[in-house]
């Protein structure tokens, strides 16, 4: 078993993802390099997500504050030496009441205090006077002069009643990693007159600093958290295609990736027998040129015995075996064959990997338990 | 007979089966949950076709990736091409893109197991 892809921290990671997450709830964190092309593709991914009736009467505000908030990064991170920078991070959460988008990206020292004082003045007004700023802004100011005059700022405060949830953290002598956090409150969909405070827990920055740096520390590049139905997989399938660029490995990944999404759709368990969702969570860990895919489901407890069984099978199997039991699965049209079971899926998975499938499990309580599977995705089997 | 064409939508691929135009293409995604419901009608199509079929029939399979539920309609597709050699000459075309090993190693597995003639055709 990889000990890099189940250590206690990475364990610990994914069961505090798996806290208190409910139907309809979607968190696709990115850690990278954020160009343009990147912020177009999360939009997308974000807009799918806005076809759900409920947010309708939303949807435009929620489309302006991920727009400006993904904007924010490309447009005000600075570069090290003409690089730009790869570890910075974007949070997207739709939990039941709350869209919240959180950045973290790297700025020069020097700008730290202008910014500072401007959130600190858009946090002490009330929504008429951001209404009367933000119009003063587009009246007196040209065109360029409007972002150093923060109007997007401005209007994020504005649009979604939320205060700017901010914070710093120095990182190397010039450079200090800057933190925002935004939340849109879906249940009111007229902003108070006071700004309020996000409920989210990203509005705490030693928590989002915490996180980043685990993130960081466990190589994750992507994390995707929510309920697997077909919609949320093409939506990150989707996504993925677009910002990878196609390589042998990173066409693996995929493939892999989409086996391994369908199955948490098709045998993922869930706790308390709500059976209408399916909760899961995937991770991919990457360093240098390989990929480590790792997603998590719960399981009921008695069908542990059986599905390890069929692990440590497909594992123990050299490549000429494997690829006999690949064509009698393939050819066995004498099983009940539904569209859900093929018998292929770890078969697949672990003929394109080429390397052992790790896997564990961690007891949730007498019912349940967390299943955890990564595989390996190397350039040369 | 009447062609049977299928836009590609976000999980399924696009379809054309003319037999008028002696054209029978499957080509892009196919990632559907349900792979049966999906793969019914070409096979209905197709087991029709079997009637009176042209003199050649050059089956085009350009897929940029396919589930595993998919792979097992697959398979049963270019079964039924096999069985129908015996009255056209069928040939299957399996595209890859260059960089896919898999795609291009599924496809020489296939061709082991349909015992007609297929072409394993590289495009960038």
């Amino acid at each position: 078993m990889n000990n890099k892809a189940f250590s206690e921290s990475y364990k610990n990671f994914v069961v505090n993802l798996f806290n208190g997450i409910e139907k309809g709830d979607l968190e696709y964190i990115y850690k990278g390099e954020v160009t343009s092309t990147v912020v177009t593709n999360i939009l997308d991914l974000a807009k799918l997500n806005l076809n759900d009736i409920d947010l309708k009467p939303l949807s435009s505000r929620i489309y302006f504050i991920l727009g400006e908030g993904l904007q924010n990064i490309s447009r005000h991170q600075d570069k090290i030496d003409g690089t730009t920078p790869s570890d910075s991070i974007i949070l997207i959460s739709k939990q039941k009441d709350t869209y919240n988008i959180t950045t973290g990206n790297l700025i020069r020292v020097d700008k730290k205090e202008e910014l500072e004082e401007k959130m600190q003045k858009i946090n002490s007004m009330n929504i008429d006077e951001l209404r009367y700023f933000a119009r003063y802004i587009r009246k007196n100011y040209t065109l360029s002069e409007k972002g150093g005059a923060n109007l997007g700022l401005v209007e994020m405060a504005k649009r979604s009643g939320s205060k700017l949830i901010y914070g710093f953290k120095d990182y190397l002598p010039n450079y200090s990693f800057f933190y925002f956090t935004i939340e849109l409150d879906l249940k009111n969909t007229k902003p108070t007159d006071i700004l309020i405070i996000p409920k989210n827990e990203y509005r705490n920055i030693n928590f989002l600093k915490r996180f980043h740096q685990t993130l960081a520390d466990q190589n994750i590049y992507l994390v995707f958290k929510g309920d697997f139905h077909q919609n949320n997989i093409l939506a990150l399938f989707d996504i993925l295609r677009k910002q990878m660029a196609e390589t042998v490995v990173s066409i693996k990944l995929k493939n892999v990736l989409i086996e391994v999404l369908q199955n948490i759709e098709k045998h993922g368990d869930n706790l308390h027998e709500i059976t209408d969702w399916k909760p899961g969570i995937v991770t991919i860990h990457q360093s240098e040129d390989d990929f480590f895919l790792t997603a998590s489901n719960y399981i009921i407890n008695s069908r542990i015995p059986q599905l390890k069984n069929k692990i440590d099978q497909i594992n123990s199997l050299s490549r000429d075996k494997l690829n006999e039991l690949y064509r009698e699965s393939l050819l066995d049209f004498n099983q009940e064959i539904t569209a859900k079971k093929t018998g292929l899926g770890y078969i697949d998975i672990r003929r394109r990997s080429g390397t052992p499938l790790s896997f564990d499990f961690i007891k949730v309580d007498d019912n349940y338990s967390l299943f955890f599977i990564q595989i390996i995705i190397k350039d040369k089997n | 007979m009447k062609a049977l064409e299928i836009q590609a939508t976000a999980d399924t691929p696009k379809v054309i089966l003319d037999k008028d135009k002696n054209y029978f293409e499957i080509s892009g995604l196919s990632l559907p949950e349900d792979a049966i419901e999906f793969y019914k009608p070409i096979m209905a199509w197709l087991e029709d076709y079997a009637d009176d079929p042209n003199s050649d029939t050059v089956f085009n399979l350009k897929l940029e990736y396919f589930n595993t539920a998919s792979s097992k309609q697959i398979i049963q597709l270019l079964l039924f091409l096999e069985k129908l050699n015996s009255k056209t000459n069928v040939k299957i075309r399996w595209h890859y893109k260059d960089i896919d090993e898999d795609m291009h190693d599924l496809g020489e597995e296939y061709s082991e197991i349909i015992k007609v003639n297929f072409d394993l055709v590289e495009y960038t």
